[in-house]
């Protein structure tokens, strides 16, 4: 039953991609309003701020717009469209990255998503554990836990081997085990 | 104290989704300014030309069958029937089609054959063939109880 629901749902994004490449633009409304809710998410916890996360999602939207004839319809749309979003994120955490402090003992803020969002509070230090991870680290924990994807939607969302996916994700798991110890958060 | 693998995963998959700030309009405002659309210069080009060239071979077919056959062509000929501005286009992929109508009005359908999916928020319509239909089927639209444009798509 839920095979049948993506199926479903892959054909209609095929119709809304092929009335776009045909000129109709309100078409692409249908797709933001079907990915925005994930794709948001998923962006949030790469960067880690609500208001970076809002504009890097229309960000993401505007440059899958741009580029939507290089979009393979043999292909997932929503494969395609993450890693526009994903590659989008790390560009956002590259350009923001902050230059080496002057002073030793100054510590940037971090950001968390449970600053903006109450009901992820709970979950405040798992978040800073993610965000200390590497975004490629932070990607896969996200991707595989947060969103669901399989380990083969997410090899072909990071244009990665589904082996390099799998023991990536081995490792951002144990960093991410580790951080939680070291700070004491066993549960 | 360590935390099993098990035990972060249980942790990592209770974090719930959170509702985005609805960034849907402010994306539709970017994408209308981008004037015309997608694709670079070099795709939309080629677009352009393959548009024209399957415009003129369509011309060209139907100049042909009209030349050729005066007598009123079968209704399923042509993929549009369309007196004044009413039209209805339907778009193919597998066993989905999607109907748009240039006019607002009420769709009919061979409910034997095909089964309504979705409508879309600019009121497309999604239809799905049914297990086992096959031939044609035809879809109209009514206006005000009057049929005021028809088509007839092959699902096989």
């Amino acid at each position: 039953m839920a095979e049948l629901y993506l199926v479903q749902e892959e054909d209609l994004d095929r119709i809304a991609v092929e009335r776009c490449l045909q000129g109709d633009v309100d078409a692409f409304g249908t797709l933001v309003e079907r990915y925005q809710r994930p794709v948001f998410n998923t962006v949030l916890h790469m960067v880690g701020d609500a208001e970076d996360a809002r504009e890097v999602c229309q960000q993401a939207f505007m440059k899958a717009f741009e580029h939507l004839s290089s979009y393979d319809p043999e292909r997932k749309f929503f494969s395609w469209l993450y890693r526009v979003a994903v590659n989008e994120s790390i560009n956002h955490l590259k350009a923001k990255r902050p230059h080496d402090p002057l002073d030793e003992t100054f510590e940037h803020p971090r950001p968390n998503p449970a600053q903006h969002f109450e009901e992820l509070e709970e979950w405040t230090h798992l978040h800073e554990a993610i965000m200390d991870l590497e975004p490629n680290y932070r990607a896969v924990i996200i991707l595989r836990h947060f969103v669901h994807f399989s380990y083969d939607e997410i090899a072909e969302i990071l244009n990665l081997p589904e082996k390099t996916v799998k023991s990536r994700l081995f490792t951002a798991r144990q960093l991410l085990r580790e951080a939680l110890e070291a700070k004491g958060h066993v549960h | 104290m360590s935390i099993s693998d098990e035990e972060l995963i249980q942790q990592l998959e209770s974090v719930p989704l959170v509702d985005p700030p609805d960034f849907r309009e402010a994306v539709m405002r970017g994408v209308r300014r981008a004037d015309s659309p997608v694709g670079s210069a070099p795709a939309k080009s080629r677009r352009y030309v393959l548009g024209l060239a399957w415009a003129a071979a369509v011309a060209v077919v139907v100049g042909l069958a009209l030349w050729r056959a005066p007598e009123p062509r079968p209704q399923n000929a042509a993929a549009t029937i369309a007196p004044a501005s009413a039209e209805l286009n339907v778009h193919r992929i597998g066993d989905r089609f999607a109907v748009q109508s240039t006019l607002k009005g009420e769709l009919e359908w061979d409910r034997t054959k095909l089964s309504r999916v979705e409508v879309l928020s600019d009121g497309t319509v999604i239809l799905a063939r049914r297990p086992g239909a096959s031939g044609v089927a035809e879809i109209r639209l009514r206006i005000a109880g009057k049929e005021v444009a028809k088509t007839t798509i092959g699902i096989d």
